[in-house]
């Protein structure tokens, strides 16, 4: 390396900033659709008749809109036939809903071909607690390196499955509603059905979930095993959103509904497009519990306070 | 920015507080994506720059007259957010932020390789302050903001980077500690479902 100053030496290799002409019109044309979207301002009432209707053109439009992919079923009826049993019984399962002073426990490993878990620091294991609404959660993994991570922070759900109707139709409507600014509804209400179910939904919430599943594109579902060889229900779905070769598996117990697995395969990444990408996760325990969660301190190891956005430590 | 104009559902958006805004968006959402691209992939980056200015736009009332750190304080939170909540995505690779080094003519292939190679030893922390500087154009003080730390601490990790940096340019070879990331504590492997 020459002896010039490397720090000057990147300040000259600043990447230039010009906006891409057509990204930016992308990216103005949805930042203006989101701010029509807004909930308009508490203002003074307006008066103008026309106005008024005006706005009620545009709410029946937008409903209209948002109604057709729900009212008419452009899903699986091979999927729905395989699905709504398990909804059924699913909803009959007892609710892992935590009390006043319970937590949910789950500890989770990478599935078999995880990609990550073969990097120098890959994750091994991940346990978790969360507390009732509104409670904190804490996260602690370990990875090869040897190293324990803790974290703990407010929960930060990604679908509020809690305030979401436990009827499917409505279900799927108040989802696509939240998704009306993506350019794939399907697959953004794919996503937040997804993440609703490992989030913890109760029983009732987890049937309609279930049973939304079908009425979505692209899903197929067919019986199996997971990475630890227990009885599952595959669903898969194709993500063209997230990338051509896209594709998310979840597989739930038969009985329960709960999620076993989750297996994502991707193949091209940014730096190489032949590179195939796995992410898996297995669900290997769930239950309440009472006892706090893990922190510190950890008998036999030595923690120091880690740069995070929540509270962290890392200890070895 | 705020003359106090509302736009509320229904109404064209039209007026001069939203040419505004769109002027403000063309100006700073390049560096915005830029930004994110160092943290995350780049394909959630179109998320993050929206959500960024959406917030805004709620928040354009309050917006500095030099928006760009206020910016990149909200980009940072909103990657955050979709960091944890999306602690699933564990099968995402680390963002090729070495990529988007600009390719300069007074500079060699093999300075500007060796260069970002002794950046990619740094802790993500350090490197991050580096390029706040180096790639985002900020001042000390806006950087320090972005980072919400104060201006002083900031100047106390720019020259500890600094340091390390020319110690890992002069020894090329890696020297990087095991520091916690959002990678590994929600991506690297196999994460929270």
């Amino acid at each position: 390396m020459p002896t010039s100053d490397t720090f000057d030496l990147l300040t000259r290799l600043r990447p230039d900033p010009a906006a891409d002409p057509d990204q930016s019109a992308i990216g103005l044309a949805r930042l203006q659709r989101e701010i029509a979207a807004e909930p308009p301002p508490t203002r003074p009432r307006c008066r103008g008749r026309v106005r008024r209707i005006r706005r009620l053109v545009l709410v029946v439009a937008v409903c209209a809109v948002l109604a057709i992919p729900v009212l008419v079923f452009r899903g699986s009826p091979t999927a729905a036939a395989d699905l709504t049993p398990l909804a059924e019984r699913a909803e009959r399962q007892k609710s892992l809903q935590p009390g006043p002073g319970e937590y949910y426990y789950r500890r989770t490993r990478p599935g078999a071909d995880d990609t990550a878990q073969h990097q120098p620091s890959g994750e091994v294991d991940r346990e978790e607690w969360l507390s009732p609404p509104g409670g904190p959660q804490t996260v602690v993994t370990r990875n090869k390196a040897g190293y324990t991570v803790l974290w703990r922070g407010p929960l930060m759900g990604y679908t509020p499955w809690a305030s979401l109707s436990t009827n499917p139709i409505l279900l799927e409507a108040q989802l696509r509603l939240r998704a009306s600014g993506s350019l794939n509804q399907d697959e953004a209400v794919w996503e937040a059905v997804r993440n609703a179910l490992v989030e913890n939904p109760d029983p009732p919430h987890r049937a309609a979930l279930i049973k939304v599943l079908p009425r979505l594109t692209h899903v197929t579902v067919r019986s199996g095993t997971d990475d630890l060889g227990r009885p599952a229900t595959v669903i898969s779905r194709t993500e063209p959103m997230r990338g051509p070769n896209n594709r998310l598996t979840i597989y739930l117990d038969p009985v329960t509904g709960r999620t076993l697995q989750e297996r994502r395969f991707n193949r091209g990444t940014q730096v190489n497009p032949d590179e195939v990408v796995i992410g898996s996760s297995i669900i290997v325990e769930e239950r309440l519990t009472e006892g706090p969660p893990t922190w510190v301190p950890l008998p036999g190891l030595r923690c120091t306070v880690a740069e995070s956005d929540g509270e962290s430590y890392q200890c070895r | 920015m705020g003359s106090g104009v509302t736009i509320g559902v229904g109404e064209p958006l039209q007026g001069v507080i939203v040419e505004e805004f769109e002027a403000l968006y063309l100006a700073h959402s390049p560096r915005v994506r830029l930004f994110c691209r160092r943290r995350i992939e780049e394909s959630s980056c179109d998320d993050v720059v929206a959500q960024t200015f959406l917030i805004a736009w709620r928040r354009r009332e309050d917006l500095p007259p030099n928006p760009l750190p206020w910016l990149l304080v909200t980009a940072r939170q909103v990657i955050s957010e979709l960091v944890r909540r999306s602690a699933r995505e564990r099968d995402r690779p680390p963002p090729d932020w070495q990529s988007l080094a600009a390719v300069a003519a007074e500079v060699t292939a093999t300075e500007r390789a060796d260069a970002l190679r002794a950046l990619a030893t740094l802790t993500p922390a350090d490197r991050e302050t580096l390029l706040l500087i180096a790639w985002d154009g900020l001042s000390t003080a806006e950087a320090a903001q972005v980072l919400g730390i104060s201006r002083a601490t900031f100047g106390v990790r720019l020259h500890r980077a600094r340091t390390r940096l020319e110690r890992a340019a002069a020894e090329g070879e890696p020297q990087r500690s095991p520091g916690i990331t959002n990678h590994t504590r929600t991506g690297g492997c196999h994460a929270n479902l």
